[in-house]
């Protein structure tokens, strides 16, 4: 308020009291040129009436004395007269001559020669008609002049004298003027005395009492939204406060509900799982929010720079423009749309985009990868069901299959090898086929029942190749010619049921890539398994289709990823494969040249390092010392024909075993699984106390796990696993697994 | 905004003391000086004529003594031409009352005037004689009648105001003790002066009395009335003719009779006049006293006061 004396801006505290002061000193500049008027009225009016009592009480004392004839008496009462402060001059005029006189000099003379004022000798002359007391004024010399003609005496013919007295107005008036200015001097002085005192006191009773109300009013102004005067007055200040304090308490109110909703909306865009952005009408980023800037992989500074069409993969932008004009239009739009991530992973996202009232777009992308991969989880999880109804089954005919088939087989065998050539032996060996193929049957159903888990194990490479070829079906394998090169591969630790998945999916794979209208016989699929260095075992898939663009090799493995036409792919079954086996502590690398085909190679952990294998196993037949644990003694028997050349002990049950453990020493344990007396699990408890390293070289052998219990178990001892019927290189394989295995410490 | 109010209320007050004080009657009110008729106060009314008094000095004209005292007591008059007893009496009365001046010394113009057949001091025994009922009236008699070696009881004293003497001079009085001009008016009657002032010289004086708050309001009037008197005097006794012209309109006798008159009277100087004030005045009054009698008469007390010049 620097400039509150400028005249424009006049404080009121300062336009009160100077117009009070103003009409104050008007009103007494008015009220003395009045008063010049009025006293000098006054104090004529004044002087006339103390003459006309004079004159009327003079002329009864001077009737008396001229009637008596005293003109000492009259002499005196002349004097007296002229003695009066107020008396010019009082004189008695009888036949034009002065007869008494208070100017002594004037008795006697003729009144002509007196030099009297006009006023004076007019009133001696209009006296004289005996009319009674007349009263002249002399203006210019501020006189008054009276006369008053004595009574006629009845018995003196002359006329009457005339008593004339003059009569000075000035200093009556003088006096009157004084007192009168001095009475407005002081009243106007009063009156400013009065105003500024009243003024001085509404001044500080209006600032005292709107001071904190001004003082709130600053306090909520420089942003303390809690600022209240606390006025609860009944007056009009008090009625401004409350006004004031309710507006301030609704306006923070109203500043806390948006700060919380801006907070709250603030927490929302920072803690959303969902990425959310903000950007102008024209794509240029505004804000994104931490799941966006995690989902597009770029800095928000980045992505400012970046702009919303280049985050769209360019190669949906070129067929889909965005369209901003349409968004406008209808405000609000739900598209699908493919990002391209800073690491140019494309992602799939739903968006949702809103245009504020302020023309920005607020959208919120969501990530559709997981929505696809629950729904092929959920696809995947039913179909796996419905494999594992028919696994269970299988695997409980199975079981009861596999026994008499495994007697079976080796008879047939044998009996195929006794008989001469001929009809006879023909027929046995088509028996034998027959039987074969039962078993293999068998076998591969028994990959979808619920026996076994995702843990890896000792795995022979080619049994579970042959269980995918089996699995793809006729229409797969009639495109292909399928060479498997696996044999004398080193057992590896692999999750069979998830690994044989894997190379179902690999063989489905490579005869979509074969060329259409290509022969099969064209369409060539190589397998082939081999020790890689002392540590692992490599299992490569090789075909000769199209082979895969150079540009796409290294995105081969990104889930949703997929050459094929829409909705002929997942895109999921590379993805999925690669985290299959990463599981299994596997990995997968795929080499190509475009037109010539591919070669996926899965590199597994051998299950023993080769080079112990090359050294603690001894050759097949080499004089292991094997105990052979079975209830059936057929089943015992092939295992001990197969055996022939090492030193082979047979038990029928887990007691008998444990009785030969205390008495012998072996290399080796193949025991049944399935056994009355406890079966292969209290074999193996019992071991694990009486010989500990024994316990570690078990290999099972199951008909097929019919319970979840047993299967339980096969998964905590991590020990291979015969399944019958099995041969002669599963079973070695198996023990190769075992053997050489150091006893735990 | 401060300065602003403060220079406006500054201006406003200003303002109102110039209004105020604007027409208030700057010029002080007269001194009046009450007289009346007597060749002793003559230069000063004569002089007042000639325009030869300052305009503030105003005159005002009396009959006898009696009114003089009376509007000084009543305060119509703030300075007044009286005899020394007269003075006394007023110290007595008012105690406002200083000396300014000795404005003559009675030398012949007091006189007892006989009627004849009586015509000389020794013949007023058994005479009714009138007096006025002042000091020097009584002063006169007994003056008079030692004289004549006449006690009081011898006369039969009448009292009458000396505008009466010449009124009831004929109603039945023997003498009349009066002064200038009644003097010369009864002479000129008939009558025969018997004694005079001449015979008791400087014991009948006429001074100027003024009153002490009226200087104590204005310190200069004594000085000023002073400068007056002397002036006045001055002035008449160089102008001789012109003053008797003057004198004989006022006193109503002729030239040669204020002439006359004026030899009845000492006008001393303005140090004669001090000198009389400091010291040998006051023995005159103190002989006066015995002749102003009656309850409130004047003391020695008043005398002193009368002549206290520190106290004005």
């Amino acid at each position: 308020m620097s400039g509150g004396s400028r005249l424009g801006t006049l404080r009121l505290s300062l336009v009160i009291p100077l117009t009070v002061m103003v009409s104050t000193l008007l009103g007494a500049a008015l009220a003395l040129a009045l008063s010049a008027r009025l006293s000098r009225e006054s104090a004529f009016e004044e002087a006339e009436a103390a003459l006309m009592n004079g004159l009327g009480r003079y002329q009864h004392i001077l009737d008396a004395a001229t009637r008596r004839r005293d003109e000492a008496f009259v002499e005196e009462i002349i004097a007296s007269i002229g003695g009066d402060r107020r008396v010019i001059g009082a004189a008695l005029v009888a036949d034009g001559r002065v007869q008494a006189s208070s100017q002594f000099a004037e008795v006697g003379r003729a009144v002509g020669s007196l030099g009297w004022s006009q006023a004076a000798s007019a009133v001696v002359e209009q006296a004289r008609s005996g009319v009674g007391p007349v009263v002249r004024r002399d203006d210019t010399a501020l006189r008054t002049w009276g006369a008053i003609a004595l009574t006629r005496d009845p018995d003196t013919p002359v006329a009457p004298a005339v008593l004339v007295i003059g009569f000075d107005v000035g200093p009556q008036w003088r006096a009157l003027l004084h007192d009168a200015r001095l009475a407005i001097a002081f009243f106007a002085l009063l009156m400013l005395a009065t105003a500024a005192a009243a003024t001085l006191a509404f001044q500080r009773a209006i600032v005292r009492r709107t001071r904190p109300v001004l003082e709130a009013a600053k306090t909520f102004a420089r942003g303390d939204l809690s600022a209240r005067s606390g006025v609860t007055t009944d007056d009009e200040i008090g009625t401004m406060a409350r006004f004031f304090d309710s507006m301030a308490e609704q306006l923070a109110q109203r500043h806390r509900a948006t700060a919380e909703a801006e907070q709250r909306n603030r927490v929302l865009f920072e803690q959303a799982s969902d990425p959310m952005f903000l950007h102008d009408a024209a794509g240029a980023f505004v804000d994104a929010n931490p799941a966006a800037l995690a989902l597009v992989g770029y800095p928000l500074d980045e992505l400012r720079r970046l702009g919303l069409p280049g985050l769209i993969a360019p190669e949906e932008l070129k067929e889909r423009p965005i369209r901003f004009d349409m968004l406008r239009e209808r405000g609000a739009m739900n598209v699908t749309r493919t990002i391209a991530s800073k690491s140019g992973e494309r992602i799939p996202v739903e968006v949702n985009a809103n245009v504020l009232s302020d023309g920005r777009i607020f959208t919120v992308a969501r990530d559709l990868r997981p929505r696809l991969e629950a729904d092929r989880l959920r696809a995947q999880a039913a179909a796996n069901e419905r494999l594992a109804v028919l696994g269970n089954l299988a695997a409980g005919v199975g079981h009861e299959i596999n026994n008499p088939l495994t007697w079976m087989l080796d008879n047939l065998s044998r009996a195929a090898a006794e008989l001469p050539e001929g009809p006879a032996r023909a027929l046995v060996n088509e028996a034998k086929a027959g039987a074969e193929r039962i078993a293999s049957i068998v076998a591969d159903l028994r990959l979808f029942s619920r026996e076994g888990d995702d843990e890896a194990r000792p795995v022979v490479l080619e049994t579970v190749v042959k269980t995918a070829l089996n699995l793809v079906g006729p229409s797969v394998r009639e495109r292909l010619t399928v060479r498997l090169e696996a044999s004398g591969a080193p057992a590896v630790l692999a999750a069979e049921r998830r690994l044989c998945e894997v190379l179902v999916n690999l063989v489905q794979n490579a005869a979509h890539a074969m060329p259409e209208g290509r022969p099969a016989a064209s369409n060539e699929l190589v397998i082939t398994a081999a020790a890689k260095g002392t540590q692992q075992v490599a299992l490569s898939v090789r075909d000769n289709g199209r082979g895969i663009p150079a540009e796409v090799l290294p995105r081969l493995f990104e889930p949703y990823f997929t050459t094929r036409p829409n909705g002929a792919g997942s895109g999921l079954g590379l993805a999925l494969s690669k985290e299959l086996l990463g599981r299994m502590g596997a990995t997968i690398d795929v080499t190509s040249t475009f037109g010539q085909g591919a070669t996926f190679t899965i590199t597994f952990a051998a299950a023993r390092p080769a080079s112990e294998q090359a050294l603690a196993a001894p050759p097949a037949g080499s004089g292991r010392r094997v105990l052979v644990v079975d209830d059936e003694p057929l089943v015992a028997r092939v295992a001990v024909r197969m055996l022939r050349g090492d030193e082979v002990k047979v038990a029928a049950g887990p007691a008998e075993a444990l009785e030969l453990c205390r008495t012998a020493e072996f290399d080796v344990v193949l025991c049944d699984l399935s056994m009355p007396d406890g079966g292969g699990a209290r074999l193996y408890a019992e071991l694990s106390t009486l010989r500990p390293a024994l316990a570690t070289r078990i290999v099972f052998v199951t008909g097929g796990a019919s319970t979840d219990e047993a299967a339980g178990f096969l998964a905590r001892t991590r020990l291979p696993v015969l399944h019958k019927p099995y041969g002669r290189a599963e079973l070695e394989a198996a023990i190769d697994a075992v053997v050489g295995k150091k006893p735990p410490a | 905004m401060k300065p602003l109010g403060v220079v406006a209320a500054a201006l406003g007050l200003g303002l109102l003391v110039a209004l105020g004080t604007w027409g208030a009657p700057v010029v002080a009110a007269p001194v009046r000086i009450g007289t009346n008729r007597w060749i002793g106060y003559e230069p000063l009314h004569a002089a007042a004529a000639e325009g030869k008094l300052p305009s503030h000095l105003q005159l005002v004209e009396y009959v006898s003594a009696t009114q003089v005292l009376r509007a000084f007591e009543n305060r119509d008059i703030d300075a007044a031409a009286v005899t020394l007893d007269e003075a006394l009496s007023l110290s007595a009365s008012t105690r406002d009352v200083a000396l300014v001046a000795v404005l003559d010394v009675s030398h012949g113009g007091d006189a007892v005037i006989a009627r004849p057949p009586r015509a000389s001091l020794d013949q007023l025994a058994g005479a009714r004689i009138a007096v006025e009922d002042t000091a020097v009236g009584h002063l006169m008699l007994r003056r008079a009648l030692d004289r004549a070696h006449l006690s009081r009881d011898q006369v039969q004293v009448i009292s009458l105001p000396v505008n009466d003497h010449v009124v009831k001079w004929d109603a039945g009085l023997d003498a009349v003790v009066t002064f200038e001009p009644i003097r010369s008016r009864l002479l000129a009657l008939g009558g025969v002066e018997v004694f005079s002032s001449r015979d008791i010289p400087g014991e009948i004086v006429d001074v100027l009395v003024v009153r002490r708050s009226s200087l104590a309001a204005r310190p200069t009037v004594r000085a000023e009335l002073t400068r007056a008197c002397f002036q006045a005097r001055g002035w008449a006794l160089s102008e001789p003719a012109r003053f008797a012209g003057r004198a004989a309109l006022r006193l109503k006798v002729t030239e040669s009779e204020v002439s006359a008159q004026l030899e009845g009277v000492r006008l001393p100087t303005e140090e004669e006049s001090q000198a009389q004030l400091r010291g040998a005045l006051l023995e005159t009054a103190k002989s006066t006293l015995s002749f102003v009698q009656g309850p409130g008469a004047p003391t020695e007390a008043d005398a002193r006061a009368l002549f206290d010049q520190e106290g004005s």
